[in-house]
């Protein structure tokens, strides 16, 4: 809140757009030492500290993904036992979508929305700083649950009752550590919001922001409406633990099939709350490398408005084999598939912005191709899915997962590579190496896909997901699935070293390193971005 | 000078409505966060009671 006065506090005038970034570097103060990152109520730091610690729990995510492939590489039982197995699947699933992918995208809002719509910060700076805080906690009680008595809860990422109202003390830590992840994720969501809506520099009305910022916006709506859902649901299950209640309970008259209900409202918004901020991301790197202006930008704003709110209409498809009417499993049905519109208009409108544009394939480009091929792909096995009697048969097996790691790896992921490498000399001040870029990419589509795409035969032959053996009828795409899974692994390593020597000894970045890019922290600051910007408002025609 | 000093009233003016603004749009964002937290359990408690 402080930071709405901010201006008056420095008492600079000028008129002049480009006066800002040098102006600004005259009053570059950063505070030193550690007191600069813990106690940090500047959105860039923060930023920063939330992509840095995304990255670290996308690395402990991924050695679970990693101890799940090694297991499934042949048939029987060789590394794991199966308990500690089903607990490798849960906390995976749970640290890569609270702790790797969301955070990404948080650190994504931190950094940019200030710069894109021209305000000095966040509009609660200090929230901001508890809201990223409270991560560091609830990772270590996520993996601290691993040593609890009984081993890790394995109970899956869902959190299904009665599994987790009678699973071992590690699902107390686990409803704690959720409880936190999502204290952070409503603080961060309100901050966004509050910031795009009273922030705004003057002239930079809604339907001028950057696509960015209205996915964002969006977003955060989202989150508020669905984490306390969320919220509640592991209340519950915590209150049927050791408060006597009967929620979930079928003994003591309550239902479990409830929790999936709950949890699904909840689970189908998770599910956009990752990859909206990913169109987003998409949305700036495609018409930065086709030279031309995002083709569509209001019908954009409606679909991801419309996609938003169709998704708390959709939950109960997660759940069509629970047994319901089958009135009920037609309007999921039906109502699941008509997502596919607004989706379909973001993907013509992507494909219609490179249209006849001088277009290059640098590696954000490669990634936003990526992502629009593979998540077009998981887009169209979701509607496959969404067809009450084939979901019936495929329920749970290896499809799903296929289809899940699609949307969210191909998707999530690959868009969030293409925003670092896009924004990266923007916030470092340094470019990255453009052929290792490269190979990072290629490695990482060829992987993925040796990885995922045989789950989908895997899937339709009846392979049942968290199992960690299998018939023999399955050898051979487990091992190739296993295979691609550590390549993948593997290449994710050449990521950090490319961002490490990016930092250290990049060649030094401008201040519009891309040509086609356009919003204001290409236009109005140097690279890097000054620790304090906009401290006075840009001047916007 | 008068037009100097009425816009730097009319400058801190806008600066408090941000300001206003900002708190009113965060105390409506938690409020929405807690009724949806607490209408959920409140409206399944009659099951568990």
């Amino acid at each position: 809140m402080s930071t709405a006065t901010h201006d008056h506090a420095h008492g600079h005038s000028h008129d002049g757009d480009h006066a800002h970034g040098h102006d600004d570097h005259a009053h570059d103060h950063k505070p030193a030492g550690m007191m600069r990152w813990f106690g940090s109520t500047n959105h860039k730091d923060i930023g920063t500290m939330y992509l840095w610690f995304s990255f670290s729990m996308f690395m402990v995510g991924g050695v679970m993904a990693l101890i799940i492939r090694a297991e499934l590489f042949q048939p029987g039982l060789q590394i794991v036992r199966p308990e500690f197995f089903n607990s490798m699947t849960t906390y995976h699933g749970l640290i890569m979508v609270f702790g790797a992918i969301m955070p990404a995208f948080v650190g994504f809002a931190n950094w940019l929305i200030p710069m894109q719509i021209g305000a000095p910060d966040m509009a609660f700076p200090r929230m901001n700083n508890l809201s990223f805080w409270l991560l560091p906690p609830a990772a270590l009680l996520l993996i601290a649950a691993q040593f609890a008595p009984g081993g890790g809860a394995g109970v899956g990422w869902t959190m299904y009752a009665p599994l987790t109202t009678q699973a071992g003390p590690a699902m107390d830590l686990t409803i704690f550590a959720v409880h936190i992840l999502g204290m952070s994720s409503i603080m961060g969501s309100i901050n966004i919001i509050t910031t795009i809506l009273n922030m705004r520099a003057p002239g930079m009305t809604l339907m001028k922001m950057p696509l960015f910022c209205w996915t964002w916006l969006i977003t955060a709506y989202l989150l508020v409406a669905s984490m306390p859902v969320l919220a509640g649901a592991v209340t519950m299950t915590l209150t049927d633990r050791h408060f006597g209640t009967n929620f979930f309970n079928a003994a003591g008259g309550g239902d479990p099939v409830l929790y999936q209900h709950i949890f699904w409202f909840f689970g189908h918004p998770e599910v956009y709350i990752i990859a909206i901020p990913a169109f987003g991301v998409i949305s700036q790197v495609i018409p930065a490398f086709s030279r031309k202006p995002l083709f569509g930008y209001a019908s954009m704003v409606y679909a991801t408005s419309s996609i938003a709110i169709l998704s708390f209409m959709v939950w109960a498809h997660h759940m069509y084999t629970v047994g319901m009417p089958v009135e009920t499993q037609l309007f999921f049905m039906y109502a699941t598939t008509l997502i596919a519109i607004p989706t379909g208009v973001k993907v013509f409108n992507w494909v219609a912005t490179m249209w006849k544009g001088s277009l290059t394939f640098e590696t954000p480009m490669l990634f936003a191709l990526g992502f629009l091929f593979l998540f077009t792909l998981g887009g169209f096995t979701g509607l496959v899915l969404s067809i009450v009697p084939v979901d019936v048969q495929i329920h749970d097996t290896y499809y799903v997962v296929a289809h899940f790691h699609y949307v969210m790896v191909a998707g999530a992921l690959f868009s969030a590579f293409a925003g670092i490498y896009f924004w990266l000399p923007k916030w470092t001040g340094r470019m990255y190496n453009e052929t290792l870029g490269k190979w990072h990419f290629w490695l990482s589509l060829i992987f993925f896909n040796v990885t995922f795409f045989v789950q989908h035969f895997l899937g339709l032959a009846g392979m049942p997901r968290r199992v960690p053996d299998y018939a023999l009828q399955f050898a051979e795409f487990n091992a190739i699935s296993s295979i691609g899974a550590f390549g993948f692994g593997i290449s994710q390593l050449l990521f950090l070293y490319v961002v490490i020597k990016c930092i250290t000894s990049g060649e030094k970045a401008e201040q519009k390193q891309w040509e086609g890019a356009d919003s204001l922290e290409w236009t109005h600051l140097p690279s890097p971005a000054p620790y304090h910007s906009f401290v006075t408002p840009p001047a916007l025609k | 000078m008068t037009n100097d000093v009425n816009q730097a009233i009319s400058e801190e003016a806008r600066q408090q409505q941000i300001k206003r603004n900002i708190r009113l749009t965060g105390a409506a964002l938690w409020l929405i966060v807690a009724v949806i937290f607490f209408y959920m359990i409140a409206k399944y408690y009659w099951i568990a009671k």
